[in-house]
């Protein structure tokens, strides 16, 4: 089997050998343009990898594990991540190996070398899926390029891909990947040339960027850019960046660094800008319509990285997979947003917070309250756009570093990193221990508690817990933002403590974290030491993404909360009115607050969900999330004041755990969860206290009824259902 | 029904040759088979993925321990595994053969594990995750009898010694 082609001898007829970009590149060259030389690892080369070795089955295991139409975009990250650590776990054949290190050195010598994805189908056709594979510079060592040989091979299922498989036609059967291994080039600057903007039929664009082609491709580092005017050549305007940076090689890959010139100096000369432009015309008319090309100026001038079809995008702009397609970020972007969040968002949210919980409520006219509500509706609107728009993304970071990890340390279980990201301190772990003390205090004191079981706390005289609820609330705010007033929260705790308190129970408690600093020195010990303090930087970014994708759910909370205080007050005033109906909206208390003539219309009870057939389900298949077995009564959540119901012992079944759902942890024994990922909160949660937990099982709240009896299994991510053996549920 | 292999007898005849190395392809050439078993009085049926022992007289398979199966299992012992040829095809009725083997099953400490593991996984190396997890246990079916169906409606048994 012939495992690859030098790039001068690709040929029309091997376009299903060599994939899209490299037979462009190869055409290129046989024309006489300049394109680094190298070679085409063939798709013929990547069957025979997945197709000798377990690889095509486990693969096809994996994207069945779930139906794609629920997989969430976590979810299939997860799998993503799941498929990249099956082909590093996975050797080359010894002959296959042999052949490629051989083919390579020959060609290449041992020169630096830019392993690039030519995947079949990727830049032809009508529609453009440019940047769901990976390309990786600046690699060295035939060991080495093999390894990154796999990592390219294995971004054909990258989360991104996964996305779009359907209109991909990806399959285990049909779908492979080819591989140009080419000579390195480091760029002094480089860029992207569209020979006719997709907006503007008479023009042309020109981005460039100081040193490679990656920070601009890659969205990292704002180009230059021109406009040239198709029908005279000559350029017509032309748009300075806002920042200077640039991605340079170094050792064994790549930097994102300042650039020092100066702002007044434009990057390429006229005479540059011409000879790129005249390259991807020429290259227009060799291929017979527009081209997108990437090029780079080096020590032997001006040298084409890759010339395709200029495509509509396959985005529709209003999409979601464009919105979790931007989640996906570089170190750099993401380092920067975690600055943001840190100085600028959670201290202004806490301060807003702060300002609003200190407002007295009860002095207020109607017509001022309606005007409070408005502000703290506000307030929740401002802050969700910037949880959407900052906080989410953020959390791609404990991603970014999973998957260096997984690259560097190649462990056996993809999500080993997780232990590493574990902070000193979550938020909502220390309301949990505030929770916890309080249900010490109450278990030493088996008459308090028995007070505590029959009557109303303010009844039961205990200075003490008195004063350590009230801070609590205080500071916690209302428990998941559910409509109740003061005395009812307290009888909500109180119903939780009690339970909590239960001398003939152990609460979970939290695991160890002995092996966090062995798995660390794990993990550094694989890079040199010039890359060390990068991987370090690395870890901290992802262990500030781990916490504050906690911390960011309570602060938020704190604003939800907020409105329910002063829609509760509003809904008071209304009862004195006789508008005697809990289920008013914001807008309705405010117009009936402002107008006492105004009728107001009620919002209808949600109806409860109910079991969607008369199929049952006796086993259901989700995500291992949390490791461990576990049996107990199912508690299945419908409501937020289902959870004050759950008993010590039993499995939390619910629609998606938020932090400020995770007060109820310590009681149970499993979770089930219907939202997927590994990362989610339940999942992080579930891992933290040790409990066993399987996510992303769809419509577990309908097809599992609270007093079935469960299993969870946490290694397989396998719930079974034995619903004979349901007790009749206990409230 | 033809006796082809009383108990103590020896395996040398030719018949009983023809009839083993059947099954024995049969078993090779699969992959899977439907295991019955009985649970609280009723039939169960799951698919699971095995390997046979050379002798044939051991079957192995791996399942998760919170299965109606194994629940089954450690109830009642007694099993029956079809592993057939279908193609889901006209052909079948008369070029389909099936196996069942009957026979009691148990449950494997891991210090007996080996060879059966391993050759499990070569076998089926993509259940690799699968069979690592601590809540799948190991399963050894010994065999008493098989039965063997063969164009369209012959049946041949034989009770192993």
């Amino acid at each position: 089997m012939t495992l690859s082609l030098d790039l001068e001898d690709i040929q029309q007829q091997h376009a299903k050998l060599t994939g899209g970009k490299a037979l462009s590149l190869s055409i290129l060259l046989q024309k006489g343009f300049v394109v680094p030389d190298g070679l085409c690892i063939l798709t013929d080369s990547y069957r025979r990898f997945v197709d000798t070795s377990p690889l095509a089955e486990r693969i096809r295991l994996e994207l069945s594990r779930k139906d794609f139409q629920h997989m969430r975009w976590e979810e299939l990250w997860d799998t993503s991540l799941r498929i990249r650590n099956l082909f590093n776990q996975t050797p080359f054949p010894v002959d296959m190996a042999e052949q490629l290190t051989e083919n390579i050195a020959a060609k290449l010598g041992g020169d630096p070398v830019a392993v690039r994805s030519s995947a079949i189908g990727e830049d032809s056709g009508e529609l453009s899926f440019a940047g769901l594979h990976e390309s990786i510079l600046n690699v060295t060592g035939a060991e080495n390029i093999l390894k990154q040989v796999k990592r390219v091979w294995s971004s054909l299922w990258s989360d991104a891909a996964l996305l779009y498989r359907q209109e991909l036609g990806l399959e285990v059967e049909s779908s492979a990947m080819a591989v140009m291994v080419q000579h390195f080039v480091p760029g002094d600057c480089s860029g992207v040339i569209f020979s006719q903007s997709p907006l503007d039929p008479d023009m042309a664009v020109l981005e460039a960027v100081s040193g490679l082609a990656k920070g601009l491709v890659d969205g990292e580092v704002e180009p230059e850019r021109w406009n040239i005017d198709r029908r005279s050549g000559q350029v017509q305007s032309h748009v300075a960046p806002s920042e200077y940076r640039q991605v340079v090689a170094d050792l064994g890959g790549v930097r994102t660094v300042h650039d020092s010139r100066q702002r007044d100096e434009p990057l390429l000369s006229n005479q540059q800008i011409q000879e790129v432009y005249t390259v991807v015309r020429e290259a227009e008319s060799l291929f017979g319509c527009p081209q997108d090309m990437e090029w780079t100026f080096s020590t032997g001038g001006l040298q084409i990285l890759q010339s395709r079809p200029v495509t509509a995008k396959a985005e529709d702009a209003q999409e979601k997979r464009v919105w979790n397609l931007s989640l996906r970020r570089s170190f750099q972007n993401l380092s920067e947003l975690r600055e943001k969040i840190e100085t600028v968002i959670l201290p202004e949210m806490q301060e807003e917070a702060d300002r609003l919980s200190k407002r007295t409520l009860k002095d207020l006219s109607d017509s001022d309250l309606a005007q409070e509500i408005g502000i703290r509706r506000s307030a929740v609107e401002r802050w969700t756009g910037v949880y959407w728009d900052d906080l989410i993304p953020f959390a791609h970071g404990m991603r970014l570093f999973g998957q260096v990890y997984n690259d560097a340390v190649q462990p056996q279980d993809p999500f080993a990193f997780v232990a590493l990201l574990r902070p000193d301190r979550l938020e909502s772990l220390e309301r949990n221990h505030k929770l916890h003390d309080m249900s010490e205090y109450i278990r030493r004191k088996p008459v308090l508690r028995n007070c505590l079981k029959q009557k109303p706390l303010s009844q039961c005289n205990d200075a003490i817990l008195t004063a350590q609820l009230e801070s609590y609330l205080e500071h916690y705010g209302n428990f998941l933002g559910i409509r109740v007033n003061r005395e009812e929260q307290l009888t909500q705790l109180r119903i939780l403590l009690f339970e909590m308190s239960d001398p003939s129970q152990t609460l979970n408690e939290e695991q160890e974290t002995s092996n966090r600093e062995d798995l660390e020195l794990q993990y550094l010990a694989c890079f040199e030491d010039a890359d060390k303090e990068q991987a370090k930087e690395l870890i901290e970014l992802g262990r500030a993404s781990y916490k504050i994708r906690d911390d960011d759910n309570i602060y938020w909370d704190r604003f939800k909360a907020l409105l329910g205080q002063v829609e509760e007050l509003g809904r008071e005033r209304l009862k004195g009115r006789g508008v005697k109906h809990n289920a008013l909206s914001a807008d309705e208390i405010m117009r009936s607050l402002q107008d006492p003539g105004y009728r107001p219309k009620f919002e209808a009870h949600k109806k409860r969900a109910d079991k969607h057939s008369d199929v049952n389900a006796r086993q259901l298949l989700g995500q291992p999330a949390g490791h461990g077995i576990a049996s107990g009564r199912a508690r299945v959540i419908l409501n937020p004041e289902d959870l004050f119901t759950l008993k010590k012992g039993e499995i939390l079944v619910c629609d998606a755990i938020d932090p400020a759902m995770t007060f109820v942890v310590p009681l149970t024994a499993g979770i089930v969860e219907r939202r997927g990922g590994m990362l989610i909160h339940g999942a992080i949660i579930a891992r933290e206290y040790g409990i066993p937990c399987v996510t992303g099982i769809p419509d577990a709240t309908a097809r599992i009824t609270t007093g079935d009896r469960l299993t969870v299994d946490g290694y397989l991510g396998i719930v079974v259902i034995d619903s004979r053996n349901a007790a009749s549920p206990t409230v | 029904m033809r006796i082809l292999w009383q108990k103590g007898e020896q395996v040398s005849d030719a018949d009983n040759k023809e009839f083993l190395d059947q099954i024995e392809q049969l078993l090779a050439s699969q992959r899977v088979g439907v295991l019955a078993t009985r649970y609280q009085k009723t039939p169960h049926q799951s698919l699971i993925a095995y390997i046979s022992s050379g002798d044939l007289r051991e079957i192995f398979f791996v399942s998760p321990l919170y299965t109606r199966k194994v629940m089954a299992i450690e109830k009642d012992p007694r099993v029956a595994l079809l592993v057939d040829s279908r193609q889901n095809m006209e052909k079948d009725f008369d070029a389909c053969i099936a196996v069942t083997a009957k026979g009691t099953v148990e449950r494997l400490p891991e210090q007996r594990l080996e060879p059966f593991l391993s050759q499990y996984l070569d076998r089926h190396p993509y259940l690799q995750e699968f069979v690592s997890s601590p809540s799948c246990g190991y399963f050894l079916l010994h065999v008493r009898s098989y039965s063997l169906v063969s164009r369209f409606q012959q049946v041949e048994e034989l009770s192993l010694p």
